[in-house]
């Protein structure tokens, strides 16, 4: 019944994450386990929060510590990363390892897009994300995009569009898959589907 | 009445002493010949033929409980054979089998019974039993007793009739189901089939018991027998693989049953297979150990479960094991050769291709089954090596020549488990080690591999470190020149700039703590002189970088006591250079934090350096210090707050691990701190004190704690503690600098926990004194700080006094003006400090937490209902503060009283008593979700409230409370849930769109949770 017994598998050590991404030396400071437990001198002063200044009257929503510091944080704006990590940790129906490791799904087969038709400072967007099947037979490789498509619709604002598509020529019947992840109505109608449901509910169980 | 009808009414009453006794004086007038065995048989002549079962039973139960009382060997041959004959009549005449068999049981231990009449009886009794399964269960169990009783004790008797004994025992035994009477009866068929040559009876008896093979039995709720399948599998599995006789008729049975869908069968078949492989044999095995392999291979290959696999892979080895007991000198090949040439064989074809699914599994099984002993990794080593370096060399890819250096590398693994690693007291193996041969090649591929790479190409890198550092661990193979080289490359490695991620820097660390484990010499020699010469003379500030990467490997490598002790001799005489050269605190402060690492050992008490370590850090480096803060001296590293602070908990780890001399010592320099009077006056006899002086408060805290004041006598103290108490109250009243202060006030909290003796009352000066800070009325900050440091040191150790603080301190949480600070206070009251820890000897009393919160919550929680509008809000910052250092188990059972609390302090909308609030329930939905049943509608709303985006609810606020939000669904009852589900599922939708990544997917996994739950009828999502 398996399509592909023997897939090639990629290291879990060596699949894209966020943490490769960012450079650690951008403070000049190394980031040391030496310093963790020293910490600035009037920690665990609680009556410093309260007290600074003549403030004693001042109200409570101003009133406190470091906590607050991040009000002017930075935005963390959803990346093509974020969209991988959503949906790389999804288990292959057939065999018990990750779409990530399968390399079924690719960080370079992400694209997040401003939304078509949308002007330039909407926030609308489309995230288009291009699946690679193990083998160019897979009988599966609708199933795996309806999985991603359920996946990233659950976990995404409603301001993504989600579109997911086999990568051009890796599918031997691809364009009839694209077919049916695009069309609404056939999705619709597969969700509806008891044993479908519960094949995707399986492969979703394993998202982190 | 006589005894038989005394013993017959005791036991018709159910009172078995009673009848035990009399029966114990039949026995008795037995043995000093009063009367005869005989006559008592007699004497129960009529009751035998009764109507009654019971009575009838029970007079054969008279007999045999005479006979249980008497003498082993006192009856004569004669005796016990009429016995046995009216015995075995009566068993033939059944009903209850159970007191017969267990009387001639008795009278076989009781009378004197040769081979002959051993053989007589059982036969008989084997001829006289029919049909032994329509009796009741005790019954049954009682025929198989005696016949386990037979088989311990007299089977050399009965071998001769082996061939009468056996089809009869089959006979008896088949068709029970009884699990207590399939433990007993696994248990002497295993005697049998182990004991007796039953190479012709082969069949039936493995019948006999492979019949219940897989066992299905679940145990009864409260069984009170304590049955487990697990009890029965092993007990059968004994049977099965008893003997090699079995082997023709278990081994394919076990392969088909192999096919089954139930992965407990599946298991259940691969460890019979292990042990039948383990006892049947090699030459029996060997006829069998290709078909094995041909389906346990399945297993591996084509794995579903990953324990199912291990199942596998420890059967296949077992085989491997079983076939390594004896050679077949003469033949061509050797039963392990046969077994692993088409294993080798299949696995290299499987690691061809070494990036697949299954070159993993082939490797697991190479490694596995070289793993079973000398021979069989010989076997192993000397079809795979060859291709293997071939493969390699033809490989087109680095992550193709990975995946076969990790074939490498678990077959290095798999080395060490037969021959050893340098550790002590490990099992070895004298054998000359067959990967001697492949040691320069080896070196040659992983060395370039690590040191010729580029360095992107950190897991092909990490592969060949790995097969480094395996090489160096085999006892015996690496030389010492060749363990000194990876230990090179390794430091090369360890200091190399990272590409990004650090993983490859942290391996090659920790290989040299494993190298550091069972050769120190290299890294004495090599690694530590290496990294000492990366740390620049001298460093201006900002130039961390140049000197932290090397301080760190220094820190982790300091493991073995021979390296520590150069480590830290090392380091501290570089801290007394730079500390005198000019650098920036900065350098100094990261090797005092580095030194502070190294020395947090936990036998540093058993230390035989501490003399030396006292002297060179506790004074001579404290009496630097002191010397460069007094006025006059240009400004240099010494004077620098966290200098001082790092030095000074570095002293207090010393001083922890101090013998009792040597603490009063310090005791006694703590505020002089190792200077000459003249030289220098203790900051508390002065209020003219310049800021750099004061800093030297600092040192004296840190050295107070670690006193142990159990061990060490206060009385020779040359300092009073309760005037420098009032003097230290005083300096913290008015200090400015937040260490200095921070320092006074552990100071407080040091003196009140263990420098004033428990059990007594305190002096009235610390609480009521006018400086105290305790009393109303004194309104400053500092005050407050004073009084809640003091109250600290007393809670921990629970004095009597506390709760008449603790009551005045709540009563003025009412208070329009301190209300506040003090609310703020409850945050510190019951959290941890370094200063107050089991390590530095402070007293702490397990129940203080439980304490403060009885006195407190009841009062904070009236207060609240009592106090004016504008005052609430500091009932609620207190409790929160208070709530998130007393243990969930404390807070549960009030937590009908507190809840409602809880959520109002949800509505304050204060970063700080939010983040405590949501700990809080957090901790209630994970351990009582119950306990928060009532309250979901209120909870719901107000932590999707706290997870949305307002300055006042900073990230922090926002991950807590969805974090909690997503718990409901795996601890609450899902009907209580499910009228919030539309509601939560559409206000995540926002949350999804949060600005930071980590609570977008904190909203992911919460609505995860909440869409999984079903809903009775589905309309909706």
């Amino acid at each position: 019944m398996a399509d592909n017994a023997n897939p090639t598998i990629l290291n879990a050590a060596d699949l894209p994450t966020r943490r490769r991404l960012s450079s650690h030396s951008a403070t000049g400071k190394p980031r040391s386990f030496l310093f963790d437990d020293i910490v600035p001198a009037d920690y665990n002063d609680p009556f410093a929060t309260a007290a600074t200044d003549s403030g004693l009257s001042r109200s409570f929503s101003s009133s406190s510590s470091d906590l607050n510091s991040d009000s002017d944080e930075l935005a963390e704006p959803i990346d093509e990363q974020e969209v991988y990590d959503l949906i790389s940790t999804i288990s292959d129906p057939e065999h018990p390892l990750s779409l990530g490791s399968l390399a079924v799904v690719n960080l370079p087969d992400i694209h997040i897009v401003p939304a078509a038709g949308s002007s330039a400072s909407s926030r609308m967007r489309t995230v288009l994300v291009e699946i690679t099947p193990t083998i160019t037979h897979c009988s599966l490789a609708t199933v795996i995009g309806l999985g991603v498509r359920v996946r990233l619709e659950q976990a995404l604002p409603p301001r993504f569009r989600v579109d997911v598509r086999i990568k051009e020529g890796t599918h031997s019947t691809g364009d009839q898959v694209n077919k049916q992840l695009g069309d609404k109505e056939r999705v619709a109608a597969a969700l509806e589907n008891g044993t479908l449901l519960g094949v995707l509910r399986k492969m979703l169980e394993t998202c982190q | 009445m006589s005894e038989v009808q005394l013993f017959l009414l005791a036991y018709s009453k159910n009172d078995k002493t009673e009848a035990r006794e009399i029966a114990a004086s039949t026995a008795k007038r037995l043995e000093t010949k009063e009367s005869g065995i005989l006559n008592v048989v007699q004497e129960l002549g009529p009751y035998l033929t009764e109507e009654n079962v019971e009575i009838r039973s029970n007079a054969i139960a008279y007999l045999s409980t005479v006979l249980a009382a008497l003498p082993s060997r006192f009856l004569s041959r004669q005796q016990t054979e009429v016995l046995a004959t009216w015995y075995l009549s009566c068993i033939k005449d059944g009903p209850k089998l159970e007191y017969a068999a267990e009387g001639l049981q008795e009278l076989l231990r009781t009378g004197r019974a040769d081979d002959a009449l051993v053989q007589s009886i059982t036969s008989r009794l084997l001829d006289s039993i029919e049909d032994l399964q329509r009796s009741p269960q005790s019954d049954r169990y009682a025929v198989y007793v005696l016949v386990d009783y037979l088989l311990a004790v007299h089977r050399t008797s009965l071998v001769d009739i082996q061939e009468q004994v056996i089809p009869g025992v089959i006979d008896l035994v088949s068709g029970e189901k009884d699990p207590r009477n399939l433990m007993i009866i696994f248990s002497f068929m295993k005697v049998i089939m182990v004991e007796w040559q039953i190479t012709q009876f082969a069949e039936p008896l493995y019948e006999s018991v492979f019949c219940y093979f897989p066992i299905t039995f679940r145990p009864p709720p409260n069984d009170p027998y304590k049955i487990t399948a697990q009890d029965l599998k092993e007990r059968l599995r004994a049977c099965v693989a008893a003997t090699g006789d079995f082997a023709p008729f278990a081994i394919p049975a076990l392969i088909d049953k192999l096919d089954s869908t139930s992965p407990n069968v599946k298991k259940d078949v691969m460890q019979t297979i292990s042990a039948c492989a383990l006892s049947y044999g090699s030459r029996v095995l060997s006829r069998y150990s290709i078909p094995l392999w041909d389906s346990l291979k399945y297993e591996i290959f084509n794995v579903q479960e990953e324990n199912l696999a291990d199942d596998a892979l420890n059967a296949l080895r077992s085989i491997a094991t079983g076939l390594s007991f004896e050679s077949n000198f003469g033949e061509t090949k050797s039963y392990l050769g046969q077994y692993t040439a088409p294993i080798t064989k299949e696995c290299n074809q499987g690691i061809q291709d070494p990036q697949q699914k299954q070159a993993k599994a082939a490797s697991r099984i190479l490694a596995t089954i070289a793993a079973a002993g000398e021979n069989a990794y010989l076997m192993v080593i000397k079809d795979v090596m060859p291709p293997l370096y071939e493969l390699y060399r033809t490989a087109d890819s680095i992550a193709k020549q990975r995946g076969l250096l990790e074939v490498l590398v678990e077959l290095l693994e798999a080395n060490t488990r037969v021959w050893g690693t340098w550790a002590p007291q490990q099992p070895r193996s004298a054998v000359y080690n067959p990967l001697q041969p492949f040691k320069e090649k080896m070196l040659e591929v992983f060395s370039p591999a690590l040191m010729g790479t580029s360095k992107g190409e950190v897991s092909f890198r990490i592969v060949a470190l790995k097969g480094l550092l395996q090489m160096c661990r085999i006892f015996g193979f690496l030389d010492r020149d060749e363990i000194g080289l990876v230990v090179q490359y390794l430091n090369d490695v360890a200091l190399e700039e990272s590409t990004g991620e650090d993983r490859l820097q942290k391996e090659a660390i920790e290989a040299l703590v494993q190298i550091s484990k069972y050769k120190s010499d290299p890294i004495l020699e090599i690694s530590i002189p290496k990294f000492m010469a990366q740390l620049p003379q001298s460093a201006d500030h900002g130039q961390m970088l140049t000197y932290v990467p090397s301080l760190e490997i220094l820190a982790e490598l300091s493991v073995e006591k021979t390296i520590f002790i150069l480590i830290q001799r090392r380091l501290l005489s570089k801290l007394g250079d730079i500390l005198n050269n000019g650098s920036s605190s900065e350098y100094a402060l990261s090797i005092l934090s580095t030194l502070r690492h190294i020395f947090s050992r936990p036998d540093l008490s058993q230390d035989l350096s501490l003399d030396l370590y006292f002297r060179m850090v506790i004074e001579e480096q404290t009496r630097d210090i002191v010397t460069a803060n007094k006025p006059g001296c240009p400004v240099n590293a010494r004077q620098s707050e966290a200098v001082i602070d790092a030095h000074g908990r570095l002293c207090n780890l010393i001083v922890r691990a101090l013998p009792e001399n040597k603490q009063a010592e310090v005791l006694n320099q703590v505020w002089s701190l190792f200077t000459t009077p003249d030289s220098f006056t203790p900051v508390p006899f002065s209020n003219q004190r310049s800021e750099n002086e004061r800093k030297t408060l600092v040192l004296s805290s840190h050295l107070l704690s670690g006193i142990n004041t159990k061990k060490v006598k206060l009385d020779h103290i040359t300092w009073g503690i309760e005037s420098y108490f009032q003097d230290i109250v005083r300096l913290a009243l008015d200090e400015t600098l937040p260490g200095v202060r921070m320092a006074l006030l552990r100071t407080l909290a040091v003196l009140t926990n263990k420098f004033f003796p428990t059990g007594a009352a305190l002096p009235a000066s610390i609480i009521d004194g006018p400086d105290s800070g305790l009393l109303p009325g004194n309104k400053t900050p500092n005050a407050s700080r004073v009084a809640f440091w003091i109250l600290k040191g007393l809670v921990f150790r629970m004095d009597t006094s506390i709760t008449r603080i603790l009551e005045l301190l709540v009563s003025q949480l009412a208070d329009a003006e301190y209300g506040q600070i003090i609310a703020r206070g409850f945050d510190m009251l019951l959290s941890q400090d370094h200063a107050l820890s089991e390590a530095n000897h402070a007293i702490i009393r397990k129940l203080h937490k439980q304490k403060v919160f009885n006195v407190c919550t009841p009062r904070i929680a009236t207060g609240f209902q009592a106090a004016p509008v504008s005052a609430r809000a500091n009932y609620l910052v207190a409790l929160a503060g208070l709530l998130k250092d007393v243990p969930s188990e404390i807070i549960m059972p009030e937590l009908e009283t507190l809840l409602p609390l809880l959520l109002r302090s949800l509505d304050l909308d204060d970063p700080s008593v939010s983040a405590a609030t949501l700990d809080t329930i957090t901790v209630v939905a994970v351990q009582n979700a119950k306990g928060l049943e009532g309250h979901i509608a209120s909870l719901v709303g107000r932590l999707l409230s706290c997870g949305e985006v307002k300055p006042s609810n900073p990230s922090t606020v926002r991950k807590s409370a969805l974090r909690c939000l997503g718990l409901f669904p795996t601890r609450i009852r899902h009907e209580v849930l499910l009228p919030y589900k539309t509601q939560v599922m559409h206000r995540l939708l926002a949350m999804l769109d949060d600005p930071r990544r980590d609570v977008r997917k904190t909203a992911v996994d919460c609505r995860k949770e909440w869409a999984g739950m079903d809903e009775p009828d589905e309309d909706d999502e």
